[in-house]
């Protein structure tokens, strides 16, 4: 039996409001207004009440898939064998660390190390992509770093006589290092972050003069939000890293915390230069017990909430909101309104966000902009519709370049060029990876390493760019230059 | 060699009882990030060697008398998560699955029985569909809609302010709820 999904009806005009609340109504995690607000609405509405009950198919197959077996499942660990084996089995632990702190809210928590089993696979840089992970921060990054054959970046600008006499040194990455976010000042200098196999430790890397190397320094306590969107170098002397409750902020030589007051989770940040950049955030209510999603912007030295227009003040689907700055600095948001099965564009004129286009019929979840007249829309993964393409005057409808890409969750990752060149990655870890490019008007195709992660992708000239991928087990930084990859030595 | 069992016999109890409970699920949780169950055995076996540590030295959460349960349970899904994440990042979660699906994964959950066929249909369409999930995401969904745990409690399992945990478990449903669906369309028939 393959369960089906409810029959479709249309929604209402109040439904955006309430489907947030829907995948949580069967628990105690709405206040009992809101349970009761949704409650009602589902008493009228078709549209919430088949959602609600697609919610309930699938917590209904994952008990049966996942949880617990029946009472005739026999037990595969007892008391017994803790009470005989336990010393054999720690004997085989040489390190015997005890670490795992409690409780487990603890900041200074670590995990306990054993011996791991089984083979190893090559790291699903692909399945990573979309990971979001909260990190608290030790104080100091690493111990080992001195033992890497890297010192800090040098300083002063790099010359191509210098880049050529300088082959790049391998780049020894603590094992199993997960690389998160990348992003690059220019074509000499980028900075990449990620953690270590504890995941209490971010790894900071910085490219400079055709070196990749781990950045030496400290780091202050901030809780990191960390995804291929956290970081955004807007010049080689100043960029962001996004956290819970606040920012990191390259400046003067060092990564510095700064707190933003009633904000929750950063986790969107664009800049375009030192004083002007823009965020996605969690803005909290007053009593931080609840919240909605917004906007962020920094000028005058200072972030600050842009207020939105009022139909987009209720937010509490993440992704129903996504921004993308130009490279002059405009701000374009994509708000995708369930209720109406629409799509809205709005644009930053000055000093707020008007609703510049909608889109009736489409569901679009990620908004790129390179300037006013070059930028696309993209969906949640290929079978939730094709591309929409804006020219500076209307958003037209292209179609994904399924024949040589493939159905790709990647879908959602577009990337475009200096020279206004659309890059769609797809078929990664399907043995191959492809690239589409969108060149006057139609697409071709072109190869990329299927390891890489699409969300990574920064080009920093049409035939220059850096991505993170992996080579065999180990996560890798790749070169695109003149048309060919490269993983960076390590 | 079991000083801490002899004096303090309560720890090991909380323990004992932890570990007739709570084995089989935290096996479901964890195959539910790492998707395979040999991997997950054995993530699920390293997270109760670390809780007979403590249960042995009588630290928290294994504190005799004032044991508590609940906490023991948030402390057991913490470790496991901890641990499945970095199995998972490690690259040492077992790339192929087994051709037949093991007798343990398809014992009858507690409800309704199912035929087999559709067992295994789920349960690929499940497996499918989480593996579009991040693994965090995914672990927010299995806590909630398996074992029922609160946003609050999923919270302190990942290591994620509230807020966060309740953005992360109201879009990993939505977005679990539309893969599962399109997975069903890819599988099954067209449904419309």
């Amino acid at each position: 039996m393959i369960t089906r999904e409810p029959q479709p009806v249309l929604p209402g005009p109040d439904c955006a409001a309430i489907a947030p609340l829907l995948p949580l109504l069967d628990s105690s995690d709405l206040s009992p207004e809101e349970a009761a607000r949704a409650r009602a609405h589902l008493e009228t509405c078709a549209w919430c009440k088949r959602e609600h009950a697609a919610h309930a198919i699938v917590s209904d197959a994952l008990r049966r898939q996942y949880g617990e077996p029946s009472q005739g499942a026999i037990p595969f660990l007892t008391m017994e064998n803790f009470m005989n084996d336990f010393d054999r089995y720690n004997t085989r632990n040489p390190s015997g660390r005890l670490a795992t702190t409690y409780p487990p809210s603890d900041t200074a928590r670590t995990v306990p190390d054993y011996p791991r089993r089984g083979p190893s696979r090559r790291t699903g840089i692909a399945a990573v992509a979309a990971a979001v992970l909260l990190v608290g921060l030790a104080a100091t990054l690493f111990a080992l770093i001195s033992r890497t054959a890297h010192g800090p970046a040098h300083t002063g600008a790099p010359t191509a006589t210098a880049m050529i006499q300088q082959p790049p040194a391998p780049l020894h990455l603590p094992a199993g290092t997960t690389l998160l976010g990348l992003s690059m000042a220019s074509p000499t200098d980028g900075w990449a972050v990620g953690i270590t196999a504890d995941p209490q430790h971010v790894l900071l890397l910085r490219y400079h003069d055709g070196q990749w190397a781990i950045w030496p320094g400290t780091l202050p306590q901030l809780q990191l939000l960390l995804s291929p969107d956290s970081l955004s170098m807007d010049s080689p002397t100043d960029g962001w890293m996004t956290g819970d409750g606040g920012m990191l902020h390259y400046t003067n030589g060092q990564w510095v915390a700064i707190a933003i007051p009633g904000v929750g989770a950063i986790d969107k940040v664009q800049m375009v230069s030192p004083t002007d950049g823009w965020a996605k955030a969690f803005i909290q209510s007053a009593d931080k017990q609840s919240g909605v999603f917004g906007m962020l912007r920094y000028t005058g030295g200072a972030w600050s909430v842009v207020p939105l227009p009022p139909a987009l003040r209720e937010i509490s689907d993440e992704t129903q909101l996504d921004f993308s700055v130009t490279a002059s600095g405009e701000c374009w948001l994509l708000y995708r309104v369930a209720s109406s099965n629409s799509t809205e564009i709005l644009r930053y004129t000055g000093d707020s966000f008007q609703v510049v286009y909608t889109l009736p019929g489409v569901q679009g979840y990620h908004i790129t902009m390179r300037t006013s007249e070059n930028g696309w829309l993209t969906g949640i993964n290929a079978s939730s519709g094709p591309l929409y393409h804006f020219d500076g005057s209307a958003w037209t409808e292209v179609a994904s370049p399924a024949s040589f890409i493939g159905q790709s969750s990647s879908f959602d990752t577009l990337v475009i060029s200096p020279s206004g060149v659309a890059w769609l990655f797809g078929g990664f870890g399907q043995g191959g990876g492809v690239v589409a490019r969108y060149l006057n008007g139609s697409w071709q195709a072109a190869s990329a390493p299927s390891t890489i992660n699409p969300g990574t992708f920064r080009l920093v000239a049409d035939d220059e760019g850096w991505a993170i991928g992996a080579v065999g087990d180990h996560n890798a930084l790749y070169h695109y230059q003149n048309g060919n990859w490269s993983p960076y030595p390590n | 060699m079991h000083d801490a069992v002899a004096s303090d016999p309560y720890p090991t109890e909380a323990f004992a009882r932890a570990l007739s409970t709570l084995q089989w699920p935290l096996v479901g949780f964890v195959r539910g990030l790492v998707r395979d169950e040999e991997q997950a055995r054995d993530i699920v076996q390293d997270v109760f060697v670390d809780a007979w540590k403590h249960a042995r030295q009588g630290t928290p959460p294994f504190t005799g008398a004032a044991s508590d349960p609940d906490g023991i349970r948030r402390w057991l899904f913490h470790v496991a998560y901890r641990r499945a994440v970095s199995a998972y990042r490690r690259g040492k979660v077992i790339a192929w699955q087994p051709l037949e699906p093991s007798v343990e994964t398809l014992l009858p959950w507690d409800g309704e029985p199912q035929p087999f066929d559709d067992q295994i249909a789920e349960r690929e369409v499940l497996r499918e569909a989480l593996q579009q999930l991040s693994i965090e995401d995914a672990a927010c969904v299995l806590l909630h809609a398996v074992w029922g745990l609160t946003s609050t409690e999923i919270a302190e399992i990942l290591d994620i302010s509230l807020a966060a945990a309740k953005k992360r478990l109201t879009r990993a449903k939505q977005r679990l709820r539309i893969s599962y669906f399109d997975q069903n369309r890819t599988q099954g028939e067209d449904p419309r």
